[in-house]
Order: structure tokens, then C-alpha cells, then sequence
């Protein structure tokens, strides 16, 4: 098991989503999300969101990022696909909301696992968890998370 | 509280910063965020059978699903699926 962090921003003005992390298409491995935290880089301004953290069952469209190893001498790579600068939203599953924030756009959050308690991803062709907003904005959004596989 | 799942801080400019220990439902794997000084009974619950805390959703249920079983459900099917399709 190693621990992966990557970045990703939030694409077209009409997704959800800013990043995505969900299990490989095949051979899937199990995931523990550990460590996010979002927001915007667009000029300040008081606008109210709300963050959402959601289950998906597609892995979206989008850029996929190549998480970089915490640890650098560790010689195997993730499993989990990270998506950002997303064009199409996944299927997200209905009503699965793990988390949620409303914030001011000014504000940033952060979310922290103790080891143990963190989000999981399942070892399901690409299934896994959306970091993204509840409605979709022109807005930009900035994201990053840590994770395990 | 206590023993702390998780941590949640919102930054935001001219404002505290809004900090939440949160614990995790060991039922849907949620997270549910605790204010300092909250009534413990406000919380969601406390599964019996897991001896872990649960959220408000899990907790009306009134059952006891952990969520590895959900896991081991759902990634059951997708190997079904997938060694029938020969992937």
C-alpha cells in the first residue's frame, strides 16, 4: 500500500466536478481517500457554494492526473485513477453524499482521516468518489487530495 | 470530542477559522461533523453490533449494515460481472 497526493481543477463550466478519484477500469484496487481540500482560484468575490463529496459509478471525462508517490522510493504506482479538468460529469450515485460544505467563495476547506476513518474507494471498475460542487458554476475551483492504494 | 475520526478546518479571510472534529459512519462510511459542545445524542448514533458511531441516516434505520459487507456486495458483483465477460 502506498500514499498518493495529486491536484486537479475544475474544467467546463458545466460540471460538478473539480477532481475525481475512482478504481481502475481493471483490476481494480481498494482506495482510502485521506486528505482533500478545495477552493476557489477565481478573483474573490461573495458568492455562496456548496461542496459536495459523492459516490460515482463512472469514472467521468476528463484529464487524468498521475498521482505522485508520498514517498519517493516507492516503486509501485497507483491503481486509482485521478480525473480532473473535468468535461463530463460521472454517474453519481443518487443520494451517496459522504460530505458536503456550504461555503462563501473566499473560503477554502480542508478534510483530514484519522488512520482508519477515511473514505473508501471500492475495488469496483471504476467506481469511486466525486469532489465537486452540488450545482454547476463558471466559476473556477482548485483542489487536492492524499490518498492510499 | 475524545478520540476524533477526522478533522475539517474552513479557511476563510476576516473570519475564525471553523474547525469540526468528524467522525466516520462505520455504516455508510459518511461524514458526520461535531461542534464543539454538541449534545452527544445529536451526533447520528452508536451502533451496538460495531461499537462504532453511526450517522443520523444509519442510526434511523435502525439496523446494523457495515459497510465492509456493503463493499464486499458490491466489488462481489462487479467480479461476477467481470469473469463473465472475460475482463
Amino acid at each position: 500500500m502506498g500514499a498518493f497526493g495529486c491536484t486537479g481543477n475544475k474544467g467546463v463550466a458545466s460540471v460538478k466536478s473539480v477532481l475525481l478519484l475512482t478504481a481502475a477500469a481493471s483490476t481494480p484496487r481498494r482506495g482510502k481517500w485521506v486528505d482533500w481540500s478545495i477552493g476557489s482560484d477565481s478573483t474573490p468575490a461573495d458568492n455562496a457554494f456548496v461542496i459536495i463529496v459523492q459516490r460515482c459509478t463512472t469514472a467521468g471525462t476528463g484529464t487524468t492526473v498521475t498521482p505522485n508517490a508520498c514517498d519517493p522510493a516507492d516503486p509501485i504506482a497507483s491503481t486509482i485513477v485521478a480525473t480532473a479538468t473535468v468535461t463530463a460529469d460521472p454517474t453519481l450515485t443518487a443520494n451517496a453524499f459522504l460530505g458536503g460544505k456550504a461555503l462563501n467563495q473566499r473560503a477554502s476547506w480542508r478534510w483530514v482521516a484519522v488512520p482508519g476513518y477515511e473514505l473508501i474507494i471500492p475495488a469496483t471498475a471504476s467506481n469511486g468518489i466525486m469532489l465537486g460542487l452540488s450545482s454547476a458554476s463558471t466559476t473556477s475551483f482548485q483542489a487536492d487530495a492524499m490518498f492510499t492504494d | 470530542m475524545r478520540r476524533p475520526q477526522g478533522y475539517s478546518i474552513v479557511v476563510e479571510p476576516d473570519k475564525p477559522n471553523a474547525e469540526q472534529d468528524t467522525i466516520t459512519c462505520i455504516h455508510c462510511n459518511g461524514i458526520v461533523f461535531v461542534d464543539a459542545g454538541k449534545d452527544p445524542s445529536d451526533l447520528g448514533g452508536f451502533c451496538m453490533m460495531c461499537h462504532r458511531n453511526i450517522c443520523a441516516t444509519c442510526a434511523a434505520t435502525g439496523k446494523c449494515d457495515p459497510f465492509e459487507k456493503k463493499l464486499e456486495r458490491i466489488e462481489g458483483k462487479d467480479r461476477l460481472y467481470r469473469a463473465a465477460m472475460g475482463a
